[in-house]
């Protein structure tokens, strides 16, 4: 999972057509961060991408550029750095909605004034069975709620 | 220490020995070199005490980032080498001052919180108390580190308890699926009460309304 120290959270997923978010981690799913520096959603074929300069980061499937590699920097190592499609190096940050983000890397230089944990993540080793990876036709699917009520009703 | 931990091992076979480190128990780097060498095996635990004040005010004048890579090297070279070396380490005491105000403290919690993570570390917060009956003179002390406030009734700080929450179940291993008396939520549980009974003498919980499955476990036990 990608915790994020600051708020206690990890980075979800609710669907495709919402951005990436910060919730509660029981409810994380797998990531795998692969040699290749590429983050993705474990068993399936979308990764971590940064779009453009402040913007929500996205998933993508096309994972072979650079807005797709995340390396680890900053002393803490726990900075996620990309590289935008206009050549801009961006980190992994979080919006005051609880929005995955990226924007300019905080406090590289040795300013001691500076609070860089918005942007610190760290990618945690778990055991714990994650939220099952749903197929894409079932995220958020209204169709999911009328089985479990059946279950429920038995 | 090894003599300490025979003595301990002679009057109860049954028991888990801590063995704690120098210089407030933030310094196990003597074992690195000269291994333990007991007669049992199995039931030897290392405890180690990591705050934010452990390195000063180092967090409070250097950059975070800067201070949370030296000090978790720091960290892994003086206690963290044990978990390598294959024994169980854990933190038996953190925390931080819960009114928010610390910086030190403030710019320390999260990168203990990710190492805790990273290394799935078992801890046992200081502290859960809000109030001392008494305490170095004073009646009625403020405990700003513990997570109830001062009557006891209500928690200091949601926030802090939100950032904890994850680390009170363990991320790896079979300690889901076991109920024995190590596992991570019970170590924590056990180490509570020592706080406790140890530092608090005063157990005015029945004065407030207790929500929250701890604290009534607490409650029961005592």
């Amino acid at each position: 999972m990608i915790f994020h120290p600051s708020t206690g959270l990890c980075v979800l997923r609710k669907s495709m057509f919402e951005p990436l978010r910060l919730g509660r981690c029981t409810e994380s799913e797998a990531w795998n961060y692969t040699p290749q520096k590429i983050l993705s959603v474990k068993g399936t074929y979308f990764c971590l991408q940064t779009d453009d300069f402040a913007k929500p980061a996205k998933l993508g499937i096309i994972c072979t550029d650079s807005n797709s590699k995340w390396e680890t920097i900053s002393d803490s190592k726990m900075h996620f750095s990309s590289t935008a499609a206009n050549g801009i190096t961006v980190c992994l940050d979080v919006d005051s909605n609880n929005t995955i983000v990226t924007n300019t890397c905080k406090c590289l230089s040795r300013d001691n004034a500076c609070d860089p944990e918005s942007q610190w993540f760290k990618l945690v080793n778990s055991t714990r069975s994650s939220t099952l990876t749903k197929p894409l036709s079932q995220m958020n699917s209204i169709l999911n709620f009328p089985a479990k009520d059946f279950h429920g009703s038995f | 220490m090894q003599k300490g931990a025979e003595a301990v091992h002679s009057a109860n076979p049954d028991v888990i020995v801590i063995l704690s480190g120098l210089n407030y128990d933030k310094d196990l780097s003597f074992l690195r070199n000269r291994p333990m060498n007991l007669t049992f095996s199995g039931k030897i635990v290392f405890e180690v005490h990591w705050y934010g004040f452990t390195d000063g005010e180092a967090w409070k004048n250097g950059n975070s980032n800067q201070v949370c890579g030296r000090v978790v090297d720091n960290m892994m070279r003086v206690s963290g080498f044990l978990l390598d070396q294959g024994w169980p380490l854990f933190v038996s005491e953190f925390g931080v001052d819960q009114r928010g105000t610390n910086v030190n403290d403030n710019r320390y919690l999260g990168c203990f919180l990710s190492v805790a993570a990273d290394l799935d570390l078992d801890w046992a917060l200081w502290t859960l108390v809000g109030s001392y009956y008494l305490r170095q003179g004073v009646i009625g002390m403020n405990e700003y580190y513990g997570v109830m406030n001062w009557n006891w009734c209500e928690a200091r700080n949601s926030t802090f308890l939100q950032q904890i929450s994850v680390l009170q179940s363990p991320f790896q291993g079979i300690a889901f699926v076991t109920s024995s008396l190590i596992s991570s939520l019970n170590l924590n549980l056990m180490l509570m009460i020592f706080s406790i009974v140890l530092y608090s003498r005063s157990l005015r919980l029945s004065l407030c309304k207790i929500q929250g499955q701890v604290y009534q476990k607490l409650i029961h036990i005592k």
